[in-house]
């Protein structure tokens, strides 16, 4: 057998090969895990790791439920990409059940919530440790509020937002962008989304709804006089049904797609695409546009 | 004559990869190690610290990997040389028929 022999820069070479190679492994390894910020890498911890891969990987689900005691008018809720459920509830105070999954242990412990108090507002928030470019963990919140909120102000970057069963009476203003929005009943009401679709009643005097691709999709109870309704689509479609008794101006408008309405208008102006007119006297307005999405107003 | 100065030449050509890749796996080494007690020594206080040196360990170390493979497995000549062989030999198939 013709084996050929190892010259000591040879074996330099490859133990110098192997040692690199080690090297991007252990690298990748620690980044993957989200130790970053651990400088303590002790020897009894990595093996404890390696003997024991739940200690690195394998899913975590947490779930918290705190109580905060108080009157609050307001309650603001962050999240990023967990969804938000707030809902009423006839006890006092105001519970957060908090659910937070990640990947793995460390980008679980990467994530907590942070309830805090500032005056009559109560914030409830998604916190991240600061870090760079690896997974984190993700909480989900679902709030019950007490009677006396005046506000409810909910964000997140791609959850959805529902708010079901509460007091009438509440003005809420809901964001997000890549989920939905859903909202039972509101008083004056702020919803954007930019994928989302946005589900709503209300029956203030103040409605706004906005999205991008997603479509929108509402009940509108009552409209104060001097009150008003914005609602603006580029690609989906917005559908209103209206209180009977509805008394606005109308505008609608859409690029290309149709528009509708169920109601008796005085029309100032129509084409095929574009309708303005009143509705009765005209006490409130309500001005929907879209770009390629179509628009009707139906009676309730 | 000339077959064994194309030998000379790859065996030359060979030793010279191999000490290019020492070189540059001892200068990762040096600087790898560097970063890395900068990194954990620069700061006074116990608290957690960011290891941003991994990045570079990583994404250079890919770089020297990459360099190590063709320097120690790919001995008989580059691909490119394989490939223009074999096109070589193509025409000379095609020549004689």
């Amino acid at each position: 057998m013709n084996r050929t022999r190892l010259s000591p820069i040879d074996i330099l070479g490859i133990t110098l090969g192997v040692i690199v190679i080690l090297i991007v492994i252990g690298s990748v390894v620690v980044i993957a895990q989200g130790r970053m910020f651990d400088f303590r890498w002790s020897i009894p911890e990595l093996r404890g790791s390696w003997a024991n891969p739940r200690a690195i990987g394998g899913p975590v689900k947490e779930e918290k439920d705190e109580k905060v005691a108080g009157d609050f008018a307001e309650i603001e809720v962050r999240s990023i990409a967990g969804s938000i459920e707030i809902s009423g509830t006839s006890a006092g105070g105001v519970n957060v059940h908090s659910v937070k999954t990640a990947l793995f242990r460390n980008a679980a412990d990467n994530v907590h919530v942070e309830i805090r108090k500032e005056g009559n507002r109560l914030v409830v928030e998604e916190k991240h440790e600061p870090r760079f470019f690896f997974p984190s963990g993700t909480i989900s919140f679902q709030v019950a509020i007490p009677r006396g909120v005046k506000l409810i102000d909910a964000h997140s970057i791609s959850g959805s937002i529902t708010v079901h069963d509460v007091l009438p009476g509440i003005d809420q203003s809901l964001s997000t962008i890549s989920g939905s929005v859903s909202t039972s009943r509101a008083h004056n009401l702020s919803a954007s989304s930019t994928s989302g679709q946005i589900r709503f009643t209300s029956d203030g005097a103040s409605l706004n709804a906005r999205t991008v691709t997603g479509s929108i999709d509402g009940d509108i109870d009552s409209l104060d006089k001097g009150g008003s309704a914005r609602l603006s689509a580029v690609s989906g479609s917005v559908t209103l049904n209206a209180f009977p008794a509805l008394d606005a101006k109308i505008s609608l408008h859409s690029v290309s797609g149709r528009v509708s309405c169920a109601f008796p208008v005085t029309i100032s102006e129509q084409k095929k695409n574009r309708l303005e007119g009143k509705i009765g006297g005209g006490a409130a307005s309500v001005d929907a546009g879209t770009i390629s999405g179509s628009i009707s107003i139906n009676r309730k | 004559m000339s077959d064994l100065n194309a030998k000379l030449e790859l065996a030359h050509k060979i030793a010279e990869r191999k000490l290019a890749f020492i070189r540059h796996a001892i200068s990762y080494l040096v600087v790898i190690i560097g970063l890395a007690i900068v990194n954990n020594l620069a700061y006074a206080s116990d608290a957690p610290r960011y290891q941003w040196w991994l990045w570079v360990a990583f994404g250079w170390g890919i770089g020297v990997v990459s360099h190590f493979l063709s320097a120690f497995l790919y001995q008989s000549g580059s691909l490119v040389e394989k490939m223009a062989k074999r096109e070589l030999e193509k025409m000379n198939e095609s020549d004689k028929t």
